[in-house]
């Protein structure tokens, strides 16, 4: 894989600071739960220390800002230093960036998930995860289906975190539909996303064979058809 | 096969390139607030980019890593507002249940109510 130096980040071991990183200020202190400290069983050594500015994967991502967190993860929106690059050497667009046309080239959005998840479903999760990204790319639900971009591990003191990077995306539908008067989506556009969204299935149960289900993915081996 | 489709789980895509040009730039002269615990820091979310300036959005079915491998399953897979009546009598599910989640989802969008059994 080629490397190049990216041209607005200078980088100096494991926290760089890009052009876009922003100044950090401490909150009044306080003993009520914050962020995912919110969470039941809070444990603080499961959650990987991301801090702005911070380049990981290899050196390919700047971390710009938390996105949000979740049970088992955090998500954080970081610049793509590889695309980038590409795009500031030269005014013609790569085949890469092609594409990407319909979302933002530069950016994306990482997930750090939590180093207490077993190996074994750590690896389960990836590769079904990679074959949404490779099954039929030709597939009108295709881009419907939210994909990978790349992975990563990061190992820390406290354990191994795997780190997925997807295209980043603006909110759920349940905030994006209290943005509408009357709280709820028009029904012309309920109609056209749910035409959209049955593509999108269409490509997961034809092409990938699989089920999206709200339990953890450690079920799937009892049912594994491959 | 979908089981869970909630309104949690679809999310829609960026409407332009602007809003994140924006938002890195805006971030330029702002701060990041954190928590400062003992050994670590917490920093705060930030994830409102404002009102869309298009409605050229696509809905994103995302979450994927809770999936599963397509089969007939017979445990109980959906939260229980949701789920379909051959789940309930515990009689297998296919990908036809994802079909009825979505009815679902489609229904809580267009009203104010959260959906109920």
């Amino acid at each position: 894989m080629r490397s190049f130096r990216p041209c607005t980040a200078s980088l100096f071991g494991f926290r760089a600071r890009g052009r876009t990183a922003a100044t950090l200020a401490r909150l009044p202190r306080t003993d009520q739960p914050f962020e995912e400290e919110a969470i039941p069983d809070y444990d603080a050594s499961h959650f990987c220390q991301v801090t702005p500015g911070d380049v990981v994967g290899d050196g390919r991502y700047s971390i710009i800002s938390k996105l949000g967190w979740g049970r088992t993860s955090t998500v954080w929106l970081a610049k793509d230093l590889q695309r980038y690059a590409s795009i500031c050497r030269s005014p013609v667009q790569s085949i890469d960036s092609a594409s990407w046309r319909w979302q933002s080239q530069r950016y994306v959005a990482i997930k750090f998930t939590n180093c207490d998840v077993d190996q074994e479903s750590i690896q389960r999760e990836r590769s079904m995860l990679q074959r949404l990204a490779t099954a039929d790319p030709s597939h009108r639900g295709f881009s419907v289906v939210r994909r990978i971009i790349d992975s990563f591990e990061l190992k820390t003191g406290s354990g191994t975190h795997l780190c997925l990077v997807h295209e980043p995306l603006r909110e759920t539908l349940d905030i994006y539909r209290k943005r509408f008067s009357g709280g709820r989506l028009p029904i012309p556009l309920v109609k056209a996303y749910v035409k959209v969204l049955l593509v999108g299935l269409d490509y997961l149960h034809t092409r990938c064979n699989v089920i999206h289900t709200g339990r953890h993915t450690l079920i799937a081996a009892l049912y594994s058809t491959d | 096969m979908e089981a869970d489709l909630k309104l949690d789980n679809i999310l829609i895509s960026f409407e332009d390139d602007s809003v994140l040009n924006d938002e890195a730039q805006q971030l330029q002269q702002s701060e990041l607030l954190f928590k400062e615990n003992p050994d670590r820091r917490i920093f705060q979310s930030r994830n409102n980019f404002g009102p869309l300036r298009s409605h050229v959005v696509i809905p994103i079915i995302a979450d994927i890593g809770l999936a599963e491998m397509a089969d007939i399953g017979a445990h109980p897979i959906q939260p229980d507002a949701y789920r379909a009546p051959e789940v309930l009598l515990g009689w297998g599910w296919t990908s036809s249940t994802d079909i009825w989640n979505l009815g679902n989802m489609v229904s809580s969008s267009a009203s104010r109510r959260e959906m109920t059994s």
